[in-house]
């Protein structure tokens, strides 16, 4: 079992089994991270090997200033944001009006499964979807989200907006469709 | 409260969410392995052309040098072919019909042309008179006192040693004076560089000419004493003789090879071999050569140059590997490509590990000396016979044994390989005796080091730069 400075001085010389090594000890959890920003499995499995040939690319570079899962973290992030930046040109985000705040209702999440929450925030418009994980999950504020996506913070705020609420709606129905079913059965 | 129940919200999804994990498939590993190997192919390459880059622009700046050497060796060359080649009645005839005035006007800048046509003693005394005349009179006396021997002889020679100086600052020949004497009788002269000294030595040589009725070997007496001056100028360097050096080089290693068809083979066949999946060695990155020895060489010609010797020649290079070569006692370290029919091979988890060959290389060259001088500038080109003396192969984290096999029939390595030399040497002379010099270079290996049995191919090729100390005796 390598130390992590093993490991990043192996992978900084090109050695390829520290570089296995690197990949096995944190492909699971960059996964799980680019399944949140991707919209389908495939695109979310792209951004890991973009990331991951970046991470491998500059881990020379790396001052362990920061904790390693941190700037792996931040480097997967961004090369997320990279490949939907061209969607984002597409279509452009703007304010949100009108959005329909659910009542915060006794709704835990632990009822739901990980891949059922990873589908639910997959199934976002892509700015929301962006913006929900900047902010939520990441803890980045909405103006340095408006200053990565280069958007006003009030787009980015009324985006985040947006997506809780659909999540709220999402959360609901899939719990009514939960009770219904087992009241069926 | 709606805080709070806002910041509720964001944190139950946050614990729901970070730290999950999902399992990538194999697949995506070897998409990232595929990628990375392609770069860093990419990556070698660019260093490649670096150093084809590099070893061509030396071989250029040397060509540069020589090209600029050999145009500034360049002295008198005209001045030999126009006093061995030209009919003297011409220059008699040139210098017969030169006007009054031009005699005039050189016998007032005390050119010696003003006593063509007069007495032996008189041309001496006239020259003598001329060169005080001009504020020259220490080329005169100089002259007298580097040669009082030879002033003993005859006229002609007198005047040939006294005015063939070996100071540019002893040849004070009035300006307007020496521009006749180009357009009257030395027109021919089209060198710069040694355009006083020529003028003098074939001025007085056509004067004699003149006088004496004995053109050709006065002529020739004044040229070889011209050559004889520049040989005596270059006697310390010892150009003739032979030279023994003490050598070394480090440079980029690589190794050229093909893929492994017989280990794929193996996995196929199989009987021997416990392999679950394709046996891969993969270089990491560009290997290291490094040589040392000693040569010893001679000059066979005014610029060439013979030289051999004997080197002792390591080549390393790191190797990703996914097999081991399995003994009785212990799995030893291994590469695909050298596998061979005997192989036990197993798969393993890809680790790291070091193939250094080891060879004892005899080189013969051929040098060619662009410039000569006290920096010198010399193509080198050559072959060698590289002995093969032995491989050997170490895992880098010490998990596996090392493997290490000699030359002989069971080898996989051919015990002599022949490699084609190419260098630039720039020389640095430092005294008589010491030189020392930089060589930046190729060599290249024309037959594979493996044997044809492995069905792989390894043709080494290294960039290196060199460096020699060199005694000549």
């Amino acid at each position: 079992m390598h130390s992590e400075i093993e490991l990043i001085q192996g992978c900084a010389k090109g050695d390829r089994a520290a570089q296995r090594a690197l990949y096995d000890r944190f492909s699971g959890r960059m996964l799980a991270l680019c399944h949140r920003y991707a919209k389908s499995t495939q695109e979310a499995e792209d951004i890991l090997q973009e990331g991951f040939i970046k991470i491998f690319g500059s881990i020379g570079s790396f001052r362990q200033e920061a904790k390693l899962t941190t700037w792996m973290t931040r480097i997967m992030i961004n090369t997320a944001l990279n490949m939907q930046r061209q969607k984002l040109y597409l279509l452009p985000m703007v304010d949100v009006n009108e959005v329909n705040l659910y009542e915060q209702d006794e709704i835990g999440l632990s009822d739901f499964h990980f891949s059922e929450l990873i589908r639910m925030v997959q199934s976002l418009p892509d700015g929301c979807r962006i913006i929900f994980n900047l902010f939520a999950i990441e803890g980045y504020g909405h103006k340095e989200i408006a200053d990565m996506l280069n958007i006003s913070e009030g787009t980015s705020k009324s985006q985040y907006n947006r997506a809780k609420s659909l999540l709220q709606a999402k959360l609901k129905a899939e719990r009514k469709y939960e009770n219904v079913r087992e009241q069926k059965i | 409260m709606k805080t709070s129940e806002n910041r509720k919200f964001e944190e139950e999804w946050k614990d729901a969410i970070e730290g999950a994990e999902i399992a990538p498939s194999d697949r995506l590993w070897n998409s990232i392995d595929l990628k990375l190997s392609h770069a860093e192919r990419g990556e070698m390459k660019k260093r490649v052309l670096f150093y084809q880059r590099l070893a061509a622009a030396s071989v250029l700046f040397a060509l540069c040098l020589g090209a600029a050497g050999w145009f500034w060796n360049y002295d008198g060359a005209g001045v030999k072919s126009l006093a061995s080649q030209q009919p003297v009645g011409e220059n008699q005839s040139e210098a017969a019909s030169a006007t009054p005035t031009q005699s005039s006007s050189a016998a007032d800048t005390g050119s010696t042309l003003a006593s063509v046509s007069e007495s032996p003693s008189t041309i001496r005394e006239n020259s003598a008179k001329a060169n005080v005349g001009n504020g020259s009179k220490n080329l005169v006396e100089k002259g007298k006192k580097a040669n009082s021997s030879r002033q003993e002889t005859s006229v002609g020679d007198e005047i040939a040693v006294v005015t063939a100086p070996s100071d540019k600052n002893d040849l004070q020949f009035g300006n307007s004076g020496m521009t006749e004497s180009k357009s009257g009788l030395f027109n021919a002269q089209s060198e710069e560089g040694d355009l006083y000294k020529s003028i003098a030595v074939s001025g007085i040589a056509l004067s004699e000419i003149h006088l004496s009725g004995k053109p050709v070997e006065q002529i020739e007496s004044a040229r070889t004493f011209k050559v004889a001056k520049k040989e005596e100028k270059r006697s310390d360097v010892a150009d003739g003789n032979w030279w023994a050096s003490l050598n070394g080089s480090g440079g980029a290693y690589n190794q050229s090879s093909s893929s492994n068809l017989l280990a794929n083979s193996l996995i196929q066949q199989g009987p021997t071999t416990s392999l679950n999946g394709a046996p891969s060695s993969r270089e990491v990155g560009v290997g290291t050569s490094f040589t040392y020895g000693m040569s010893v060489g001679k000059k066979i010609a005014n610029r060439w140059v013979v030289m051999g010797g004997v080197n002792y020649l390591n080549q390393s290079i790191d190797y990703n590997s996914n097999i081991v070569l399995q003994d009785a006692s212990q799995s030893k370290v291994f590469v695909a490509d050298l596998a061979s029919p005997s192989s036990n091979l197993a798969s393993t988890a890809p680790y790291l590990l070091r193939n250094t060959n080891e060879f004892i290389s005899i080189p013969v060259q051929a040098g060619y000396l662009l410039v000569n001088r006290k920096a010198g500038v010399q193509l080198n080109a050559g072959v060698a016979a590289d002995i093969f003396y032995r491989n050997t192969m170490t895992d880098l984290s010490g998990k596996f044994g090392s493997f290490s096999q000699d030359a002989g029939e069971n080898s996989t390595y051919r015990s002599l390989n022949w490699t084609g030399l190419l260098g630039t040497e720039l020389s640095y002379r430092m005294n008589k005796h010491y030189h020392v010099s930089l060589i930046p270079g190729f060599r290249y290996s024309f037959n594979s080091v493996l044997k044809s049995s492995t069905g792989s191919t390894i043709n080494p090729l290294v960039w290196d730069v060199g460096f020699r100390l060199k005694y000549v005796f």
